[in-house]
Parts: structure tokens; C-alpha cells; sequence
């Protein structure tokens, strides 16, 4: 067996393996605010961005992508902030009517790329940047962890150093807001700069995300690893490492079923493997609790 | 100085006003009761007091300091202790971790809790008895157990005023008497605590100070035994029955 690997293929892993650990990272804290669906609708709402530079192929580089889609997605979330603030609306509206504004703009956009896209295609001169425009519509979407550029790789070990830092300095704060957010602000924490702080690191996790698994699974690696987790524990530092643990060790073994396997999609092996450990562990917990006396008398009680 | 000073003050919510009056004060290092009927504006006077929430129009100090505070530091002289009921029950925390966000305020954005914030959060929790269920998940005890771990993570604030939002309200008499004393120890070393309080026949016995609202502040002062003749007007003007008279 060679173990020995070129420095691309190396940083291709790495990216993948840092953008798990950070999703996994972040995970419990989305979980607990009750914000399952915010990965979903910064997804969409970054390819709705991301579609709208690739309507002009020849500016379509991972930076402008980059930013097309940051832009979008903070705009979604500025919506979501506003509408917090000032209506009385309940959380899971607001996302879920700001989720519908961005797939439906993604989709107008997607629909008017594909037609842009065709009518290029005709024109000779621009053939090359037009296919170039259609694989990463399917990259985005889809994700495709094995085909990131060494820039996109590099992104994502940046973010995921950023993120280690960041959770390193803010964990007190993230968590006391995320317990008991109207508390926090009688000890003179401001809100809006935590709210600020998390959000712009979940977003660019996100967006970065896409490059990996497409937006259209990304949101799980968000939400799976913790609910597998707390099967586990009920402490929250056990609850991150563990779900670090269980994003690092779903994306390893797709990433490693992908390379040895032909025809296995590595981007949603990793959400599958991720996604099935959170409805099996569950059910094994509470089958466990609820059928443990016909284990025999040793397991009747809690330990 | 004054722990609470208002005039003519207005607290809305939109067009609906929770509660006002021209001049509410309390003098420091009572033992505070704010009672009044469900809706009367008793939470809506503690979010302002605990600048969670500003003042429509009118003027105010907490503490000698103009409301809102909007520094840090004024903030860390008063606790807020919220109803019990207002967190995620399967919140993966510990009665330990929960006293120690207690220091949190003094330890700002970054620094993390040292070994004598951890020996302190350990000594709160035994101030209300609850030392042996330090380790166990909050959402795990009963309502009273939960009720004074919120208790002692407000006594580590070490603040100088304490409000609190129907701290007693659903309590066994247990806790009550832990929560009552752990006030009482408080209040001996000069702190000032004002409740949202319900129970008109325990007023006497735990408070030595009362403030009545309904909408309008009725009446502020000390309470004596029997209610004094103003305080007994403006309880039978909130409550519109004669029933407590013979408290």
C-alpha cells in the first residue's frame, strides 16, 4: 500500500478534513440556538451570489466567487437580523420566508445562467470560460471535495485556523448568549457584536463549505455531527470535540471510500455517513433506555 | 444616593404603556417587594432597572447612575435574577458551569475563569445548599434547585443591587427559606434586593420595603405590620378586594 501522497492530493484532504472539523465545531452552537435551518439558507443564498458572477464567465475566479457569494449570504442575514429586531415574527418564519426569497432568486438566476450560458456557447471565442462557468455550477451545487483547487484548500485550512482562534477567544461569550442571550446583556456583553462575530464566522464556514460539499448538503455538516453527539454527553466542550470527531471521521472515510472506489461521490458520501450516524445513534440511545430492563437486572438503572 | 430614583417616567411598548408614574424612590439596602396584579408593569420597571429595556420618556438612576447603562462596569453593580422557567431545559450545562457565568461580567470578552472564580462559584452553591448537585445537568433538577443555582450565580456577580423576576414564584417552601436567607445574608452586608413578589401573606415576613403597581405607581415605602393606612389604599386600589387587610 503507498501511503506516501502528493502535496496536492495532501491539501485537498487537509482542506476537506478543516472544513469538517470546523462545521463540526460549530455545530452544537447552531443546534442549540434552534438555527438548524440558518446553514440552509446561507447556502442558497451564497449561490444566488455565486450565480450572479457566473453570468459573466471571464470574472469568475474563487475570489470573485468568493465574494459574490459572502455578499449574498450577509445580505440574508441582514435580512434575518432586521426582521428579528423590529417584527414580532417567530424565528422560524423569518428563516424560512428569507430561506424561499434566496432559492427562488438562485433558481431566476440558475435558469437565466443556463439559457446566458448556451447562447455564449455559440460564440467560439468564449467556449472555454462558458464550460469553465457550467462545471462550477455543478461544483457549488453538487460540491465535489476531490476536485478543489489548491487555492480553495488553502481557504479552507485559513478558515478553519480562524475559526480555532476565534471559538479559542469567544467560547465564554458564545455560550453564555447562547443559554440565556437577554441574561448576557444585564453583564454588559453587547449582542449585536457576539451575534455579529458568530454569524460572520458561520457564514464564511458556509460559503467556504460549498467549495467541499455543494450547497445543497453543506447545511448537514452543520447539524448531524452534534445530534449524533449528544447521545453521547451532556456538557457542551464534550459536545464540540465530539462532534469534530464525527465530521473528521465521516469525511476521512468518504474521502478514503472515494479514492479506492470508482463512482463513489466523496461530497455526499460524507453527508450520508454524517446524516445516518444522527438517526442511528438516537434510536440506539432510546431503545436502550426504553427496553434496557430486558437486558436483565443490571441495566434497569441509570449509571 | 438612592438605589432606584424615577420621575415622571413612561415605560411602552409601542402604544401600549406597561407602566408609569411621576416619582418612585427607593432607598439603598432595603429588602424590596414590587407587587401588583398579572400585566400591572412590575417586569417591564425591572428590564428598565436592569437597562434591558430604556425608559420612554422621563428620567431615572439606578444606583446614582443615569439609566440606561450602557458601560460594562456600571452594569456589574446590579444582578438580574430572570423567572426560572426562561431557558432551554435540555441545554447541555451543569449547576456548576451555570453559577460560574456569574463571574463572567467581571472577566470581559476573553479572559476564562481562574481557580478562585471556580472556588467561588463552589461556595455560592453551598450559601444555597446545593453543593452535592453541582455536577448535575441543570435541566435535571427541580424548579426551586434551578431557581437557587440562578441564585448563586448572581450572589458570585457580587453586585450591589439585586433584582429579581418572581424569584419565589413556584418554589417548595424549602427553597424558598434557602433563597429567603440567602437574601437576608445579603442584605446584612449592605446589598439591596427588590422582587417581583405575589404572595401578600408572606409580604411582611421576607420584605421591609414595598412598591405597588399597577400601571401606575401606586405607593412605595416601608411596610410595617399592620400595612400602614397608605399602603392598605393602594393594595385594595391594585387588587380591588379587601382580603389582605387582615395581613
Amino acid at each position: 500500500m503507498n501511503l506516501v501522497i502528493d502535496y496536492t492530493t495532501g491539501l485537498v484532504v487537509l482542506g476537506n478534513l478543516a472544513f469538517a472539523c470546523t462545521a463540526g465545531m460549530l455545530s452544537p452552537f447552531v443546534t442549540l440556538r434552534r438555527e438548524s435551518f440558518l446553514g440552509d439558507g446561507t447556502a442558497h443564498a451564497a449561490l444566488a451570489g455565486i450565480f450572479f458572477i457566473l453570468i459573466f464567465p471571464s470574472l469568475a475566479t474563487t475570489l470573485t466567487l468568493l465574494i459574490g457569494g459572502l455578499s449574498a449570504a450577509l445580505l440574508a442575514h441582514f435580512i434575518l437580523f432586521f426582521l428579528q429586531q423590529e417584527t414580532k415574527l417567530n424565528k422560524d418564519m423569518i428563516l424560512a420566508i428569507t430561506l424561499s426569497l434566496f432559492i427562488a432568486l438562485a433558481l431566476v438566476l440558475f435558469t437565466a445562467l443556463i439559457g446566458h450560458l448556451e447562447k455564449l456557447a455559440t460564440l467560439t471565442t468564449l467556449t472555454s470560460a462558458t464550460e469553465r462557468s457550467s462545471t462550477l455550477i455543478r461544483h457549488y451545487i453538487f460540491g465535489s471535495p476531490a476536485s478543489l483547487t489548491q487555492t480553495e484548500a488553502l481557504l479552507l485550512i485559513t478558515v478553519a485556523l480562524s475559526a480555532t482562534i476565534m471559538m479559542l477567544c469567544f467560547y465564554k461569550v458564545w455560550k453564555l448568549f447562547t443559554f440565556d442571550a437577554t441574561w448576557a446583556q444585564t453583564l454588559g456583553f453587547s449582542f449585536t457584536t457576539s451575534e455579529f462575530l458568530f454569524k460572520a464566522l458561520f457564514i464564511t464556514t458556509v460559503m467556504t463549505g460549498l467549495f467541499s460539499v455543494g450547497a445543497l448538503m453543506v447545511s448537514a455538516l452543520f447539524v448531524a455531527p452534534s445530534i449524533a453527539a449528544r447521545v453521547f454527553t451532556t456538557r457542551l466542550k464534550p459536545l464540540i470535540a465530539l462532534s469534530i470527531t464525527i465530521n473528521f471521521t465521516t469525511t476521512s472515510l468518504a474521502l478514503f471510500l472515494g479514492s479506492k472506489f470508482t463512482g463513489i461521490p466523496e461530497g455526499p458520501t460524507i453527508v450520508f455517513l454524517t446524516s445516518l450516524l444522527a438517526i442511528i445513534l438516537p434510536l440506539i440511545a432510546y431503545s436502550y433506555h426504553r427496553y434496557r430492563h430486558l437486558l436483565g437486572p443490571r441495566f434497569k438503572k441509570y449509571h | 444616593m438612592e438605589a432606584v430614583h424615577l420621575e415622571k417616567f413612561e415605560i411602552r411598548y409601542g402604544t401600549h404603556i406597561a407602566a408609569c408614574g411621576d416619582n418612585l424612590s427607593i432607598p439603598l439596602g432595603v429588602m424590596g417587594a414590587i407587587v401588583g396584579p398579572n400585566g400591572a408593569g412590575k417586569s417591564s420597571l425591572i428590564k428598565v432597572l436592569s437597562s434591558l429595556k430604556s425608559l420612554t420618556s422621563g428620567t431615572g438612576t439606578v444606583l446614582g447612575m443615569p439609566l440606561p447603562l450602557t458601560k460594562r462596569q456600571p452594569k456589574l453593580k446590579i444582578a438580574y435574577l430572570p423567572q426560572h422557567h426562561h431557558f432551554d431545559q435540555t441545554f447541555p450545562i451543569s449547576a456548576l458551569e451555570v453559577v460560574l457565568m456569574g463571574a463572567y461580567g467581571r472577566l470581559g470578552w476573553i479572559k476564562r475563569p481562574q481557580k478562585a472564580d471556580h472556588n467561588a462559584a463552589l461556595a455560592a452553591l453551598e450559601q444555597v445548599n446545593l453543593l452535592h448537585l453541582k455536577n448535575k445537568t441543570l435541566g435535571t433538577l427541580s424548579g426551586g434547585e434551578q431557581q437557587r443555582v440562578f441564585l448563586a450565580r448572581a450572589l458570585l456577580q457580587q453586585s450591589d443591587l439585586y433584582l429579581m423576576d418572581e424569584p419565589l414564584n413556584g418554589i417548595d417552601i424549602e427553597s424558598t427559606k434557602l433563597i429567603v436567607a440567602a437574601w437576608r445574608h445579603l442584605n446584612r452586608a449592605g446589598k439591596t434586593i427588590l422582587a417581583i413578589h405575589h404572595d401578600l401573606s408572606t409580604l411582611q415576613a421576607y420584605f421591609n420595603h414595598i412598591t405597588i403597581i399597577k400601571k401606575h405607581v401606586l405607593a412605595s415605602g416601608t411596610l410595617t405590620r399592620p400595612f400602614s393606612k397608605n399602603i392598605q389604599t393602594a393594595l385594595k386600589k391594585a387588587y380591588q378586594t379587601y382580603s389582605f387587610i387582615s395581613y
